[in-house]
């Protein structure tokens, strides 16, 4: 049985992963240099930190009054995002990203103070998918100073395309991970499964759950990594775009769907939706693992 | 008890027909890499097929499959 | 700090993962994320060529002697035939793809003339006298077209021998629906053929007769789940003109003969073994009270990444023709007849191995078939001719891409 083959690259600011089984090195090479362009054409298309990126063109028109033509791409984006936005009652919006200026860890931290109300409000006029022009391919942010960003769904996105680019080419059994995002994918009839890790956001060194998984994606969402500490309070970096202020409630969510994309959705939805998230999640019916702040483990993943 | 070449061909008609019936599942588009496999075509070998159709043409009364029949031969 | 349980492998079955999709959101979610383009990915469903490919084989055909408890007069020796095939795929711009085939074939050997009622034992048939030589030419060239949604198709050809010269054109239409889940093809073609029979004079045969064929056929093929497909054809045809057979004495058939011919095909990937099942099945019917059953079983079997072993196997079983008899009655005078061994009830047996392998651009392949007839084989009654033929066949085929 041949080895399985590695290809570990940096893309989407993360440290990525393709890991193939069942061919020769040549054949994998081969692939995975064509995976790697295909992440980075992603990137490129959609990074908000590239200034030639199609978000941030769409971005630098904001309120200048004409709508910016989008591909087929960016135009099913957009679709998913609002089905996202629909399916979390208004939580998951991509146009929460103007929020960051009030937001600024650093200096709260600093000066161990929250930001005033009213700047929060101010900012909030300029936030709301609902706000958001879409008209056949284009779409336009009407107010200077909207942003929309697909970094909570592009990098999930990736490794689906990857999965699909690979089923295409016959790959019998791979991975794929994209900064802690997994997808599996393989046209073998019964894969042998993947041992795949959740990492505990309390104990960043001991898994939190070990998943046999043979097919699917594996998201997590959360602040584990991304959170400050005011006044003896931590504060999340995860913002509830319609209040303005970070959520609580989960410091890690964890779901497994047939898409990579569908699961890092749902574990960001779950987040967001704070308490509530996990009902919700209970609902959808998509295996899943929670851990709260307090470090407490619940979910369908949990104590099997 | 010897089994007749009739009583054969019937059970594996049969046995076809059972296979087809057990079900049409809905197949995801982003599963449907082995379809595209050169084994899995209807027709992987073009000279293989038109060297035996030429053949069981000129030696059998049959004619005819999955394609209109092209040209003649003086062979049958 | 919280509870950490201990590192328990959780197996998430495939069916959890796959869900029962019984949530209103999560059919929301993915059907959005079944529509971005990147989850669909490119299947062939037909595309033009992206290569430029060329093929070619030879083959060696060799009918078994006749059984000499048969012979009455004559060679024993049947045909000999050695097969050279070509063919050129290429694409044109960006939408079209061009296939040229040609085929030259060199036969010897002799064939039954006529049968007579035996005296004394079996022999019965009459063999065509001392060995014949000919050779046979084909050319066909075909333009296709690939849409959106599918492809047409226009093919023209030709064939020439000492006696025979064909001219053909045809055309041919298919259509994807359902997510490219089904595919509906159709076509038409149409031959005009020339019979100069040699040695006309001598044996008092016709010279220069006619006959045209009109072929159409239909097609559904239907993806069933993501390892299998079927396809079910239909195809009638039409000849007019002459059809007897000049070369054997007494032979005299219609003017005209309606087939049609429905064939079924499910191929099958078995995922454990690497390997894909092919199954065919054809039923034929015509108006010279012909019926025939084909199945045809191959096994694909791959064998690492650059080797594959098709054993097959093929079963055949005609009836015969109602003007069939195994004897010529040359007393008919004006009626119907003839003796043609193909003509008669019988089955065929065939057994066959390919095996194939690509090497770079390279692709060796090499092929034998044993073709064994009987009328114990048959499944529809009526009688059989002594002259059934049981054959081998061996091929060498070359291919190169670039």
């Amino acid at each position: 049985m041949k080895d399985n083959f590695h290809y570990p690259f940096r893309a989407m600011g993360s440290p990525c992963e393709i890991i193939l089984r069942g061919h020769d090195e040549t054949f994998c090479r081969e692939l995975c240099t064509g995976f790697e362009s295909e992440v980075r054409r992603l990137e490129k298309a959609y990074s908000r930190f590239l200034p030639d990126s199609i978000t941030s063109t769409i971005n630098q028109a904001a309120g200048s009054g004409s709508p910016v033509n989008i591909d087929e791409e960016t135009l099913r984006l957009l679709d998913y995002a609002d089905t996202c936005y629909a399916q979390s009652n208004g939580l998951f919006d991509i146009t929460c990203g103007s929020l960051r200026s009030i937001w600024n860890y650093h200096d709260l931290a600093e000066k161990q103070c929250l930001p005033e109300q009213s700047d929060i409000d101010k900012v909030l006029d300029l936030v709301g998918w609902e706000k958001v022009e879409r008209t056949g391919n284009a779409v336009a942010l009407p107010l200077a100073g909207m942003e929309i960003d697909f970094g909570g769904i592009v990098k999930e996105y990736a490794a689906d395309c990857i999965a699909a680019l690979a089923e295409a080419a016959g790959v019998s059994s791979g991975m794929i991970e994209l900064g802690g995002d997994i997808r599996l994918f393989g046209v073998a009839g019964e894969p042998a499964p993947w041992s795949l890790g959740i990492r505990n956001p309390h104990h960043t060194d001991k898994p939190l759950a070990l998943l046999s998984l043979g097919r699917g994606g594996l998201a997590t969402s959360g602040d584990y990594e991304r959170y400050t500490v005011i006044n003896g309070q931590r504060f999340s970096h995860i913002l509830n775009p319609k209040t303005g202020w970070p959520v609580s409630g989960f410091s890690s969510v964890s779901v497994v769907a047939q898409q990579c994309i569908v699961a890092g959705s749902a574990a960001s939805i779950a987040v967001l939706m704070g308490k509530a998230g996990e009902g919700w999640l209970a609902e959808l019916g998509l295996p899943y693992l929670c851990v709260n702040e307090h470090g407490d483990i619940s979910g369908t993943l949990s104590a099997r | 008890m010897t089994i007749s070449i009739k009583t054969i061909v019937y059970i594996a008609l049969s046995a076809g027909f059972a296979m087809l019936v057990s079900g049409c599942q809905p197949v995801q588009a982003w599963e449907r890499g082995v379809l595209a496999k050169p084994e899995m075509a209807i027709d992987p070998d073009p000279l293989e097929t038109t060297l035996n159709n030429h053949i069981y043409f000129s030696k059998e009364a049959s004619n005819g499959g999955h394609s209109a029949t092209g040209g003649g031969c003086g062979c049958n | 700090m919280g509870t950490v349980p201990p590192a328990a492998v959780a197996a998430v079955t495939e069916q959890e993962s796959l869900n029962t999709m019984k949530s209103r959101s999560l059919l929301a979610l993915t059907a959005s994320a079944m529509a971005l383009p990147g989850l669909v990915p490119a299947v062939k469903a037909d595309t033009p060529p992206t290569d430029t490919s060329l093929s070619y084989r030879i083959s060696s055909y060799e009918e078994d002697d006749l059984p000499r408890e048969y012979l009455l007069a004559g060679s024993r020796e049947r045909y000999d035939i050695t097969i050279h095939q070509f063919q050129v795929v290429t694409p044109v711009g960006e939408n079209y793809g061009l296939t040229f085939n040609t085929s030259y074939e060199s036969m010897s050997g002799a064939s039954p003339w006529y049968a007579v009622a035996p005296f004394d034992g079996e022999q019965s048939i009459v063999m065509s006298g001392a060995t014949i030589h000919e050779e046979r030419r084909d050319y066909n060239l075909g333009l296709r077209r690939y849409l959106n949604n599918g492809s047409v198709g226009v093919n023209v050809g030709a064939s020439d021998e000492n006696d025979y010269e064909s001219w053909n054109g045809g055309i041919d239409m298919e259509r994807h629906f359902n997510n490219d889940l089904t595919t509906l093809a159709g076509g038409f073609s149409y031959s005009s053929d020339d019979i100069n029979p040699s040695d006309a004079a001598l044996f008092n045969r016709v010279t220069d007769e006619n006959k045209h064929t009109s072929s159409a056929f239909f097609s559904v093929s239907q993806i069933i789940d993501r390892n299998s497909l079927f396809q079910s054809s239909l195809n009638v045809t039409r000849h007019s003109g002459y059809l007897t057979d000049p070369y054997k004495l007494g032979d005299a058939r219609p003017d005209s003969r309606t087939q049609i011919a429905w064939s079924n095909a499910y191929r099958r990937y078995l995922t454990n073994l690497d390997a894909a099942l092919h199954l065919d099945a054809r039923l034929y019917d015509d108006n010279f009270g012909i019926n025939s059953l084909t199945l045809d079983v191959s096994w694909h079997q791959n064998v690492g990444d650059t080797w594959q072993v098709i054993p097959r196997i093929r079963y055949y079983s005609q009836s015969q023709a109602g003007f069939f008899t195994p004897v010529n009655d040359f007393s008919l005078g004006g009626v119907f007849n003839s003796s043609d061994y193909r003509l008669s009830a019988y089955g065929a047996l065939s057994g066959g191995l390919q095996v194939q392998t690509t090497l770079d651009d390279f692709t060796v392949s090499f092929a034998l078939e044993r073709y064994v007839t009987d009328d114990s084989y048959s499944l529809f009654g009526g009688e059989t001719s002594p002259a059934i033929v049981n054959f081998t066949r061996m091929s060498l085929g070359l291919g190169y891409r670039f």
